[in-house]
């Protein structure tokens, strides 16, 4: 999609349309210039992906005004601001003063909102009259300040980013991205290809608030991760290592590799036989990405949409987590056809392309990378061992107790605010009500007397990290509310949320607490938690639009049975 | 559907039925000047040429686009 696509879904569109789409978002856009193009651009690539954008934008040359007023509206999922500063043209952006008061303004702001505050950095000038000697170039000492007390504000503040517009200047070049023409007769500096690439970055923050992010990678593997075909030139035959095309699959590899680092899961889709793979892994020496990295591994000779749909319900994420690489244009049309939730990227590309496309995808774009992101692709690889475990295992409890798991619980701890929060914004299946809160959301929720029980879990093959989590509003005359529950896919099927409700529930009743009660919100994706209240004994209170309201009297919780509380799984503090 | 009106039709949200070399401003409510200046650069893009100032303003209607691209040695029927 270019340009002109995205201005052609923004003109069709108005707010009678607006019931046809599944998601909406509500945006502020606040910039120094004139952004009609940012608004289009951005609510093109909205409708693309089926979200309706409500956007506010500050009017013309008034952001100053907007900020001192209060007229910004703080009651929006995110604000985007973008300022420039540049060699061409002055503005008031070369007085200091006038833009600290400005940053003073915007801190203001982004703490009135519960919603989340894009910033785009200032664009370093690379040519003035200083030529060569470009660091004694006062606008380029200027942005590099004005940067500097961005990224301090982005510290200060949970719901404050900055965007490195700089980064987005160099995929274009500032040839491609500044329209000297029109920053002169129409105050619009940047051509619209820019304006493209700016409104695809900022939309990549609004899939994280919805969402929508991706989570794993699936492979194909011949011509894709090595050149060649396997089955007929054998493990050591195919192209890979230092000479061209070899170097450009092994490069795609240490690419791959840092994306598992990251916390992206790797997995393999190949009509190949496991056992030619394996002596690949095995024998090798050029093979930068192990057997160790793929949480899942699928080969065989069945379609690949087949497989894929394999490797969901393996890693128990949802097929819209997932990126699709296979060299095969069949291939690929067939995973579009049957799975059009995949992302499945053009990949009828050379060799050499293949690290840049990689880089090129903003899917995987996140507000901020937890301890646990980092270690989550190791995780799954992880629960691949375990699973030989479990099938070497003579009943379900024996396999339990083998995993000798410890639920370690604490309350508002305020190291996991990032972590908490993101709980929230990433969980889809076993989430009660799917409300996703922000950083300043949750520490305003923990002000107001709220209570986070986060369950760090591990067991004898590694740990999990923090992936659990029930929010108890305060007790009133005697009734605590369940104002969600969520539980990372990666620890389900353990029965892990029955022992740690236990826990809540005990706890509870040690505190006074006659009842508790728990909404559910039904959604496509969360048919997994459903059956969880009614399984501890909830009985269903009230059932209307807003959702189904769960309740339990706690004397009874404790006179009964608890059949799914497994007790060798521990509680720990 | 020509270069040209994909253009149009895509950036004025209308129908390609309703571009005919009198579509302007007048009788065109979507063709704003803001719409005026993004029409400008995308048909730039798509024909890799430039027009100056002048020439830019004294675009009246889509008759004159037409006529302007003519003049620069290219087929704005393409």
């Amino acid at each position: 999609m270019n340009a002109l696509d995205y201005l052609k879904l923004a003109s069709r569109i108005s707010e009678t349309d607006r019931g046809r789409f599944p998601s909406t978002i509500s945006v502020n856009i606040i910039t120094n210039f004139t952004d009609d193009v940012f608004l289009k651009v951005l609510t093109g690539i909205c409708l693309e992906n089926s979200i309706y954008p409500v956007i506010w934008r500050a009017p013309y040359k008034q952001y100053h005004l907007a900020f001192k007023s209060g007229e910004i509206p703080k009651d929006v999922a995110i604000t985007f601001i973008f300022f420039y500063l540049n060699p061409y043209l002055y503005s008031e952006f070369y007085n200091p003063d006038q833009v600290n008061e400005l940053f003073d303004d915007i801190e203001k702001f982004a703490e009135s909102t519960k919603g989340t505050v894009v910033m785009n950095s200032f664009i370093t000038p690379y040519r003035g009259a200083y030529g060569n000697l470009f660091d004694k170039s006062e606008l380029f000492s200027l942005a590099e300040n004005y940067n500097r007390s961005l990224f301090e504000l982005e510290k200060r503040l949970k719901n404050f980013r900055v965007l490195d517009v700089n980064r987005l200047m160099h995929t274009l070049g500032e040839r491609q991205a500044r329209d000297f023409r029109g920053m002169y007769a129409f105050d619009f500096p940047f051509t619209n290809d820019f304006a493209v690439e700016v409104a695809k970055e900022w939309f990549s923050y609004i899939r994280v608030l919805l969402g929508k992010i991706k989570k794993c990678i699936v492979v194909d593997l011949d011509d894709t991760v090595w050149g060649g075909i396997l089955g007929e030139v054998g493990p050591l035959g195919i192209l890979l290592g230092e000479d061209y095309p070899g170097r450009c699959y092994q490069n795609f590899q240490r690419a791959l590799v840092e994306f598992h680092n990251r916390g992206i899961l790797l997995a393999i889709n190949s009509r190949n036989n496991w056992e030619d793979v394996k002596e690949v892994f095995n024998q090798n020496p050029h093979m930068v990405l192990k057997e160790s990295h793929f949480a899942s591994i699928q080969t065989n000779w069945n379609n690949k949409a087949d497989n894929l749909r394999a490797i969901a319900e393996e890693l128990n994420i949802g097929l819209d987590s997932f990126v699709f690489f296979d060299d095969d244009p069949n291939n690929r049309a067939l995973v579009k056809t049957m799975l059009p939730e995949v992302l499945v990227p053009e990949f009828s590309i050379a060799p050499e392309e293949y690290v840049n496309m990689l880089y090129g995808l903003d899917e995987f774009n996140q507000f901020a990378l937890t301890e646990e992101d980092t270690a989550r692709a190791k995780m799954y690889a992880e629960e691949r061992q375990r699973k030989v475990v479990e099938k070497g295992s003579a009943s379900f409890d024996e396999y339990i107790a083998g995993l000798q798991i410890v639920v370690n619980v604490s309350v508002n701890k305020l190291e996991y605010l990032t972590r908490l929060s993101q709980l929230t914004l990433k969980t889809n299946q076993f989430n009660l009500t799917t409300k996703r809160y922000s950083e300043s959301e949750v520490a305003d929720l923990i002000k107001k007397g709220c209570r986070f029980f986060a369950g760090d879990i591990q067991d004898k093959f590694g740990r999990y990290g923090v992936t659990i989590l029930a929010i108890l509003s305060p007790q009133e005359n005697g009734v605590v509310r369940i104002d969600n529950f969520l539980m990372s896919c990666r620890v389900a099927g353990r029965g892990v949320e029955f022992t740690f409700f236990d826990y809540l529930l005990e706890l509870l009743a040690s505190e006074g607490v006659k009842k508790v009660t728990g909404l559910l919100i039904e959604t496509q994706k969360n048919p997994p938690v459903r059956e969880i209240l009614p399984n501890l004994g909830f009985k269903i209170k009230e059932k209307g639009e807003g959702g189904t309201l769960f309740e339990i009297n706690l004397e009874e919780y404790q006179m009964c049975q608890q059949p799914n509380v497994n007790r060798h799984i521990k509680i720990g503090s | 559907m020509s270069k040209l009106s994909h253009i149009f039709s895509s950036i004025l949200g209308i129908d390609e039925s309703r571009i005919t070399p009198d579509l302007s401003p007048n009788n065109t409510s979507s063709w704003d000047s803001l719409n005026a200046i993004i029409l400008l650069t995308e048909i730039e893009k798509a024909f890799a040429t430039k027009f100056d100032f002048n020439e830019a303003m004294s675009i009246k209607n889509f008759g004159d686009v037409t006529q302007l691209i003519e003049s620069k040695g290219l087929n704005p029927h393409a």
